[in-house]
């Protein structure tokens, strides 16, 4: 019965039985005689659960108020429980977490450092470990992490580390030592006796630092690579006039 | 119609004036000022303990700590609003609250007293249909009921005490209602 009772009917049948006015169950009846009997039902249920308020209701004397300690806090055990689990999930996690990264961290391929070695040694030449006076430092040029290109997916060399074509015609070697260091954005210095012979060169595709190492190479001197992208160009051969080893003044490389 | 006339009854209106000063009162160090609201709401707050404890013992020892609560935090109470309607909010809180410590404590007796069919006079006093419905509600679902056929309040007052919107007072009303009329019937059907 109750499946075919609108909720505008059921709504407004709640309303005459908490009232209980004769005439408007009587109205309600007359419009909706096949409700009547659920009607009255209600009617009794509500008068039913009203009059179950009066047994015992109505105190005859009042007790005095007394006024109660502060309860202690009491924990319940399975709340606590819960949050102990919790807890101890959340410092789980952030182990796993913290590990996870740093093993992550660890496994990222190594910054591959820029080569310092020099070119082989050839006969007479006076390279770093044999230059007691010279501020020999350990640190390579500065070695920026290498990211990759968004045109090219290669890494972004520096500048120094970039190979790039270089020609000389005619030029004198302070000059091309010069290019070299202009290329690549370095500081040089050149140590007294250094000869001032003009080459006449072409190197493809070769990085600034390595060109100078070429040219060092191939002209008779050592390019020391120093911090903060300065080169130190000391000369292999000491150009002083009493020395009898003094290189001849020749355009062509000792290669 | 009983929201617009609790707005305009002037008995209520009478009522909220004399507890404003009785607040005023207590608040300003009068002790005799709380009693005077002890006395006025003892049977109220009774009543809804009753209601949501059934256990007529278990209520009286609600009331104590209702209105203890209401003694230490009178302070607090923002006298924009009824003193009743904040103190009806107590005594619905405070006796949800006691009801399902004593629901989670009677599952733990022992079943030959569970058993026992012998209840407290005040309870036999209530109708038995009435008795093992209410028994069988949620004690939430009790509070709504008594404070709208016991105390009578309208729906906003109900709203204000349990602390919800009108008409989510209205929708769990009507809910609370219907659960008690088929426990209702259902126990009327079997006797």
């Amino acid at each position: 019965m109750k499946e075919r009772i609108s909720p505008e009917v059921d709504q407004l049948m709640w309303l005459v039985a908490e009232d209980a006015e004769p005439k408007a169950i009587n109205d309600f009846g007359v419009r909706f005689p096949d409700l009547r009997g659920e009607l009255m039902k209600r009617v009794e249920m509500v008068r039913t659960l009203r009059g179950a308020k009066e047994p015992g209701h109505h105190v005859d004397r009042i007790p005095a108020f007394s006024m109660r300690k502060a309860e202690p806090v009491r924990i319940n055990p399975r709340l606590a429980f819960i949050a102990a689990c919790c807890a101890v999930a959340a410092i789980g996690l952030a182990t796993y977490t913290v590990i996870s990264s740093s093993r992550t961290t660890a496994a990222r391929p190594p910054v591959t450092p820029i080569s310092t070695a020099m070119p082989t040694p050839s006969p007479g030449v006076v390279y770093r470990n044999d230059l007691p006076k010279q501020p020999v430092t350990a640190s390579p040029l500065p070695t920026p992490t290498p990211e990759p290109s968004p045109t090219t997916g290669l890494p972004n060399l520096p500048v120094y580390l970039t190979p790039q074509d270089f020609t000389f015609h005619n030029t004198k070697l302070r000059l091309a030592i010069q290019t070299a260091a202009m290329a690549g954005n370095l500081n040089v210095e050149i140590a007294p006796g250094l000869p001032d012979m003009e080459i006449s060169e072409s190197y493809r595709q070769i990085s600034p630092v390595d060109l100078l190492r070429r040219l060092g190479h191939d002209y008779g001197f050592s390019a020391f690579e120093q911090e903060s992208g300065k080169v130190l160009i000391i000369p292999e051969v000491d150009n002083d006039p009493k020395d009898a080893n003094r290189p001849a003044q020749t355009a062509s490389p000792s290669r | 119609m009983r929201v617009v006339s609790a707005v305009i009854d002037p008995a209520k209106q009478a009522s909220f004036d004399e507890d404003s000063i009785l607040v005023e009162r207590f608040l300003s160090g009068e002790a005799d000022a709380f009693e005077t609201l002890y006395g006025k709401y003892y049977d109220k707050v009774l009543a809804i303990a009753r209601g949501v404890l059934i256990d007529a013992d278990e209520a009286a020892d609600a009331v104590q700590e209702v209105f203890t609560l209401v003694y230490r935090h009178l302070g607090r109470f923002d006298r924009r609003s009824r003193f009743s309607t904040w103190l009806f909010r107590i005594a619905v809180n405070r006796s949800i609250q006691e009801a399902r410590r004593n629901r989670h404590r009677h599952r733990n007796v022992e079943l030959s007293e569970a058993l026992s069919t012998e209840a407290p006079a005040e309870v036999q006093d209530l109708d038995p249909r009435v008795q093992v419905a209410l028994h069988a509600m949620q004690p939430a679902d009790r509070a709504l009921l008594v404070l709208f056929y016991w105390e009578e309040l309208s729906l906003q007052e109900i709203a204000d005490s349990i602390g919800c919107g009108v008409n989510a007072a209205k929708t769990r009303l009507y809910r609370a209602r219907e659960r008690f009329r088929t426990l209702y019937e259902r126990e009327e059907d079997e006797s």
